[in-house]
């Protein structure tokens, strides 16, 4: 039902997996995975022998955030082009939040800058003891936007004034701790966890659980459309800003950008 | 300025790298805040904030402590002066924390020793806190027939309406380990670590892009609704003024002053 790069299943119980399928690239996204998601993630939600939503990927990596050859051709992007890219992914982030049936995250490694917003978006997210995280945007002098309403609403502002700002790789049991997973385990143990969790979500009855999650998207008031513009608005701006132009160019040149300052 | 820089209420330095260390400077009261610390605390905050070469700015006291709250001499002085006078002090008092809560930089908070009331709600306003293990925190208001409203806001976003309903209630002390449990801190270390660990973390902050920072900042303030405008600011202050004013704040902060228990209190 899809191309390659996203793996799609649909079990007899309900359980629908969608695995990003990019293990070369650790399963970064870029805007046409982005476009595949969304429609992939829009079909399912269309569905109603679906109950429940798996999002794993393929490899070693679970996301490593926007792709290498995206942000490439993102340095050469006017605002307004950078604009519709940033939209594109933050209705995709929007699909997967608001998705009608609980979804859990199956991190088996590392997520770093959108990948964290993938994991934050799901209702449960269960993770691999080794995995690292990272909201790394502003090392390369961006901002964690599209993602951002996403992974305040994980982990609260006070954990969030700390991770946007530092850029600090955490462990899973540090993300367990702040709230951005829900259950950490050995790598072996990853699939038991997560079935363990999809088996007490499938007890449940399937249209109390749709009508459960909406009620919880009214009683926290979600994230609304005016909120994504704004977030798309802010990222598109900072990536023509100088320090953007120049964290990317760093980050491609393979060299340190500007303002860093050596110590002593 | 009046004050010579040697006995600053608050202390800046600023380093070649562009790290701005602010001090509460009343080492002899545990740091407790008075006028003068407040005006201090906001000037630092504004110099922080307008200054191109400040880009990381780290929050802590003289000596031992943090901040051991508010000096309740002079927040008693402050309950019998005239109206104007005392709602003005709020009215700084609540810009102070607005100021540094705001700052458009990264902040960081080490904090060691006592921590209560207003030095909380400083803690609690950086983006930052790391807390030696000998931390001792408290929402001790309640103590003295006084009201917290200043740090109100900051302290619901840092520890959780949850957290708050008790701690603003209760008045009860906690150390390092609840802090972190509750968010307020976002690391404890031993006391000898403060500095090593403070400084990697700046370190940490220098690799990042400074304006990228300030974005992000912004954003985290925007989506969790952190500002404070001026119509509310000016409504927490004429409360904290308010009940600064009554007669329970008068026999709480008299009862302490004179190390005797309230006349609320019953056993």
């Amino acid at each position: 039902m899809t191309d390659e790069s996203i793996k799609t299943t649909i079990a007899e119980d309900g359980r629908a997996t969608v695995t990003l399928n990019r293990p070369e690239i650790h399963n970064a996204f870029d805007d046409a995975l982005i476009a595949d998601l969304r429609w992939v993630l829009d079909d399912l939600a269309a569905r109603d022998e679906v109950r429940l939503v798996v999002l794993a990927s393929e490899g070693k990596s679970f996301s490593a955030g926007a792709d290498l050859n995206w942000i490439k051709r993102m340095a050469g992007y006017s605002e307004a082009e950078n604009l519709a890219d940033s939209m594109a992914l933050a209705h995709m982030l929007q699909r997967l939040d608001t998705m009608p049936v609980p979804t859990i995250a199956r991190v088996q490694g590392a997520a770093f800058g959108g990948g964290v917003g993938l994991v934050a978006c799901c209702d449960v997210a269960v993770a691999s003891a080794p995995a690292k995280f990272s909201l790394s945007e502003v090392r390369l002098g961006l901002i964690p936007a599209t993602i951002g309403p996403y992974v305040v609403n994980a982990i609260g502002s006070r954990q969030a004034r700390r991770y946007f700002l530092t850029a600090e790789r955490f462990d899973a049991a540090e993300g367990q701790r702040i709230g951005l997973v829900h259950a950490v385990c050995a790598p072996d143990d990853l699939d038991a966890t997560l079935n363990g969790i999809a088996t007490e979500l499938l007890k449940g009855g399937p249209s109390a659980l749709r009508q459960g999650k909406a009620l919880i998207g009214r009683v926290t008031g979600g994230v609304p459309d005016s909120v994504l513009a704004d977030t798309a608005e802010r990222i598109a701006r900072i990536r023509t800003e100088p320090e953007g132009r120049e964290g990317v160019a760093a980050f491609l040149e393979k060299r340190k950008p500007g303002w860093v300052v050596e110590n002593g | 300025m009046e004050t010579p820089m040697t006995e600053a209420a608050v202390t800046t330095e600023i380093d070649s790298r562009g790290v701005a260390t602010v001090r509460i400077n009343r080492a002899e009261r545990a740091n407790a805040y008075n006028g003068a610390v407040i005006d201090g605390l906001y000037e630092a905050a504004n110099r922080a904030a307008a200054e191109d070469a400040v880009r990381i700015v780290v929050l802590r006291g003289t000596g031992k402590h943090f901040c051991g709250g508010a000096d309740l001499a002079f927040l008693k002085e402050m309950g019998v002066a005239t109206e104007a006078r005392n709602r003005e002090f709020s009215i700084r008092t609540t810009g102070a924390i607005r100021a540094l809560n705001e700052l458009p930089k990264p902040t960081i908070a080490a904090v060691s020793g006592a921590c209560y009331g207003g030095g909380m709600g400083m803690a609690a306003a950086c983006d930052i806190a790391i807390g030696a293990e000998n931390c001792a925190f408290g929402l001790t208001e309640v103590r003295f027939g006084i009201v917290w409203s200043p740090i109100a806001h900051a302290m619901d976003a840092a520890i959780g309406t949850r957290e708050t309903r008790r701690y603003a209630l209760s008045g009860e002390r906690f150390g390092a380990a609840e802090g972190l449990r509750i968010g307020l801190l976002h690391e404890v270390v031993a006391a000898e670590a403060l500095d090593s660990r403070v400084a990697a973390l700046v370190d940490t902050l220098l690799a990042n892009g400074p304006e990228a920072m300030a974005a992000a900042k912004s954003l985290v303030l925007d989506l969790a609704g952190l500002r404070m405008s001026d119509e509310t600011l000016a409504e927490i202050a004429q409360e904290a003024a308010y009940m600064r004013a009554q007669p329970e704040a008068k026999e709480g902060l008299s009862a302490f002053l004179e190390k005797r228990v309230p006349a609320w209190a019953t056993r």
